[in-house]
């Protein structure tokens, strides 16, 4: 599957429940092969967002658009290429682990043969092997969570929709399930993923979109965002002496602003090019301030979220 | 078993695991064996040594008692068992997981409704050895037997429509199973009181007491059409086909001529269309309401 073409793409999606408008004209695009990462603060429409795109839900108005399909009235088609994991588990615990996913993959028209060796595949590959024959009542949060992952893959999706999975994990589940979707990506499948946890995102999704009172307020790649973001961050400077010499000179800069001094740590915002900020630390330095350490402040996913998602 | 609905499946495996089940099936037969073993004493052996003489058209009674305690069975368990089929699923938060899968909102109607009677269908089933008593002495041939068995699931399939049906519109289990509860008292015991208070009225604007005298022998017009969405009326008529008993009104329901007398001829087959007609109305509907935009959509917040 080619990177780049794009498997979701939603225009203007509008629902409301009552009076509350959850989606106020969302538009987005998911490349093929990407891993997603879905982020926004509660309330924000991303359960939503993926409920219709599930077809489970349907949108008051909009388009969207899964593997070159509208998704109205191309429904169960699409939801043959799509796998599903909601915020809960969504288990049976009178099934054995095998006979749930066996269920799940006789759902999508497999037969018994075929149903054995997909669940057997599944099993090896979510390391859950030994527990086919357990009741599934009698496992842990972790695994039935990675149970949930597990049938979700039963038909061996195009598109896999991940609604919150690692809540509640224990960060050894979390860090194979990373490893898992990370795997999944490199195949060619395309993951949308929501979760609370940005660095954990941050660090497994190749993009990532923030979803505000159901609308997307930024979209992009996550080392693109984070630099840009970056560059909205203050410098620091550190000095050993004079920390009141090195404030007086920044004053006078027409690029700083905002300048906040504590002890022998200021920081101050600065818009001018890298060359002015080269000129400014060398002016610094002439000056005797006994600079320690000068440097602009890391982007941050949370911190980007928090500017992105905060109410005026 | 390849073709067999999953939902289905699955929901029979699930049936079949619990211990409910199978007290529930012991105990069930237990009953209606001692209760066809009372009956079937005080009818021959009793009344042989009181009276000297046996009346064996007691076994009709035997068949009409028996079959009453299984119809009455098919009304009062299936909707608590359909009632809880799909909103269960939504309690147990997997009704979305299935929803998101290929499979159709309609299968999965079917597919609960066929796993929920199934209980109950097995239940008459394993009561059929029993119920066979009564071809000890003659009267009721094996045809009875399977007309009967059609009834009820007939019956069945028909009140777990009503109860599949709230099963899908309610949010909890115990709201859907409270209103398939009063669904079917309503169909099932409260048509008929209020068909004859309509009669009543009628017959009391026009003549009087004699009017209400008549009143007790039929319900006249069309409203008797209404009559064949009531399985109690489809269980009497099969009696009345089968031991010669019913009651009265369903008697007279020839006497007025027209399409009276065409449903008396063919009451019990008219009736049972009738049902299975609002079987599928309310299955296609319980479908609709699960499906995307239908009244689970509506009522969702995510």
């Amino acid at each position: 599957m080619e990177r780049g073409w794009q498997m979701v793409r939603i225009r203007n999606l509008r629902k409301s429940y009552g009076n509350y408008q959850a989606l106020r004209g969302l538009t987005m695009e998911i490349g093929r092969g990407e891993l997603f990462g879905f982020v926004g603060p509660n309330g924000a429409g991303k359960t939503t967002t993926m409920k219709i795109i599930a077809g489970l839900m349907r949108a008051d108005s909009g388009e969207v658009v899964v593997a070159d399909r509208v998704l109205s009235g191309n429904t169960r088609k699409i939801r043959e290429m799509i796998g599903y994991v909601p915020d809960f588990f969504g288990v049976y615990d009178d099934l054995k682990v095998q006979e749930y996913l066996e269920f799940f993959a006789s759902l999508y028209g497999m037969d018994g043969k075929e149903t054995r060796k997909r669940t057997a595949e599944l099993l090896e590959m979510l390391g859950m092997t030994q527990w086919r024959d357990e009741m599934v009542d009698g496992m842990s949060r972790g695994m039935k969570q990675k149970l949930c992952v597990a049938r979700a893959l039963v038909n061996n999706p195009d598109l896999l929709i991940l609604d919150e999975p690692t809540s509640g994990m224990e960060p050894r589940y979390r860090r194979q399930l990373k490893e898992l979707l990370q795997e999944l990506c490199a195949e060619g499948k395309t993951i949308l993923i929501s979760s609370h946890n940005l660095n954990e995102l941050a660090e497994m999704c190749t993009s990532i979109g923030v979803l505000s009172r159901g609308r997307l307020v930024m979209q992009g790649d996550v080392p693109t965002l984070l630099h840009r973001q970056q560059e909205e961050n203050p410098y620091v400077l550190q000095c050993l002496k004079f920390p009141e010499e090195a404030v007086q000179l920044l004053k006078s800069d027409p690029h700083v602003k905002n300048i906040v001094s504590s002890g022998m740590s200021i920081s101050f915002p600065y818009d001018g090019t890298q060359e002015e900020v080269a000129a400014l630390l060398a002016a610094l330095v002439a000056r005797g301030a006994q600079i320690t350490s000068f440097y602009r402040e890391e982007g941050s996913l949370e911190k980007m979220f928090l500017d992105m998602t905060s109410v005026p | 078993m390849r073709h067999l609905n999953p939902v289905y499946k699955i929901g029979l495996k699930q049936s079949a695991r619990t211990k409910k089940m199978i007290m529930l099936l012991l105990v069930y037969n237990l009953l209606l064996a001692g209760l066809g073993l009372v009956v079937f004493y005080l009818t021959f052996d009793r009344a042989g040594r009181v009276r000297e003489d046996v009346a064996y058209s007691g076994i009709l009674t035997l068949y009409s008692v028996m079959a009453a305690m299984e119809f009455v069975m098919v009304l009062f368990i299936v909707p608590a068992s359909t009632a809880g089929a799909v909103v269960g699923e939504r309690e147990k938060q997997t009704l979305d997981i299935l929803l998101s899968t290929k499979i159709t909102p309609l299968h999965i109607v079917v597919g609960k409704l066929a796993a929920s009677i199934s209980m109950v269908i097995l239940l008459v089933v394993s009561s059929m050895p029993v119920l066979s008593v009564v071809f000890s002495i003659g009267g009721i041939v094996l045809s009875n037997l399977f007309t009967f068995l059609l009834l009820l699931v007939v019956t069945a399939v028909y009140i777990g429509s009503l109860g599949i049906f709230f099963s899908v519109c309610c949010r909890k289990t115990t709201g859907a199973t409270v209103c398939a509860y009063l669904a079917m008292i309503a169909m099932v015991f409260l048509l008929p009181v209020v068909l004859f208070f309509f009669e009543f009225l009628e017959a009391f604007s026009g003549g009087g007491y004699w009017g209400i005298r008549n009143v007790m022998y039929s319900i006249s017009g069309k409203r008797v059409i209404f009559l064949l969405f009531n399985p109690l009326f489809s269980f009497v008529s099969m009696l009345r086909d089968q031991v010669g008993r019913g009651i009265t009104v369903m008697n007279s329901i020839g006497s007025e001529g027209g399409l009276q007398y065409f449903l008396s001829q063919h009451w019990f087959a008219a009736s049972m269309l009738s049902q299975l007609a609002v079987s599928v109305v309310m299955i296609a509907l319980a479908a609709h309401y699960l499906s995307p935009g239908g009244y689970r959509d509506r009522s969702a917040r995510g």
